[in-house]
């Protein structure tokens, strides 16, 4: 088993890890996934990841999709309900215990510090105040109408809109 | 009635730390470490072009503000 996970670990790609590194921190439904992974790789390269596009709800990157599906398929993510994704026991050792590059290690970090300070969140909340974060994802969203971009406070989370400092 | 707007055109941030995001570019996401109020929060600051989008993370486990 560990010379399957260790191959796996070394042939996973940038979304397999952003994947792996958002589940460890906390099962996810697929909408609020995508919103995190667009939150979480904005942090790690420093602006909002062109592959982000606004499609159908908004915020959606197709490799992430991509990497779900191949994880789910080959044991390390399961669907829990029909709708929540979480770490399956593979998965967890997968991440735990041999995803240790760089990446990885950056990955894992980004979402050790921001998901724990969502954990107060629903799925729906976590999609809103990303909304919030980065309205022109919203734009061409197929329920855009329904969608609140403007700032907002949920819980513990605020969104703020100031001017540009003088 | 001038610093009240200010404050409102604000939000929770100082002046100081208002000057600080500065460091972010057009376009940048930039994570911040601070306090508000006294109370330790991550803010992820995205420069947009009308404005400065921030998410205010507070650190404190509690839920700070229940929506209805």
């Amino acid at each position: 088993m560990g010379d399957i996970l260790r191959d796996r670990a070394s042939g996973s790609s940038e979304y397999d890890k952003l994947v792996l590194s958002i589940l460890e921190e906390r099962p996810t439904g697929a909408t609020s996934l995508q919103k995190i992974g667009l939150t979480v790789l904005s942090v790690l390269e420093g602006r909002v990841p062109t592959s982000f596009h606004a499609h159908h709800f908004g915020g959606f990157d197709d490799d992430l999709a991509e990497s779900v599906d191949a994880l789910r398929s080959e044991g390390y993510v399961e669907l829990v309900n029909g709708k929540t994704y979480r770490l399956t026991p593979a998965g967890r050792r997968l991440v735990e215990e041999y995803l240790t590059d760089d990446e990885s290690t950056r990955l894992k970090h980004i979402s050790g510090d921001l998901l724990p300070r969502m954990r107060h969140l629903s799925d729906d909340e976590i999609v809103s105040v990303v909304y919030s974060l980065f309205p022109e994802l919203a734009e061409r969203s197929l329920i855009r109408n329904r969608i609140d971009t403007g700032p907002k406070r949920v819980k513990n989370v605020e969104v703020l809109e100031v001017p540009h400092p003088a | 009635m001038k610093g009240r707007d200010f404050k409102v055109a604000a939000g929770p941030f100082s002046a100081e730390l208002l000057q600080r995001f500065k460091v972010v570019k057009p376009d940048e996401v930039v994570v911040f470490d601070e306090k508000l109020d006294g109370r330790p929060a991550r803010l992820i600051v995205a420069n947009r072009r009308d404005g400065l989008r921030i998410m205010v993370l507070y650190d404190d486990g509690g839920v700070l503000h229940l929506e209805p």
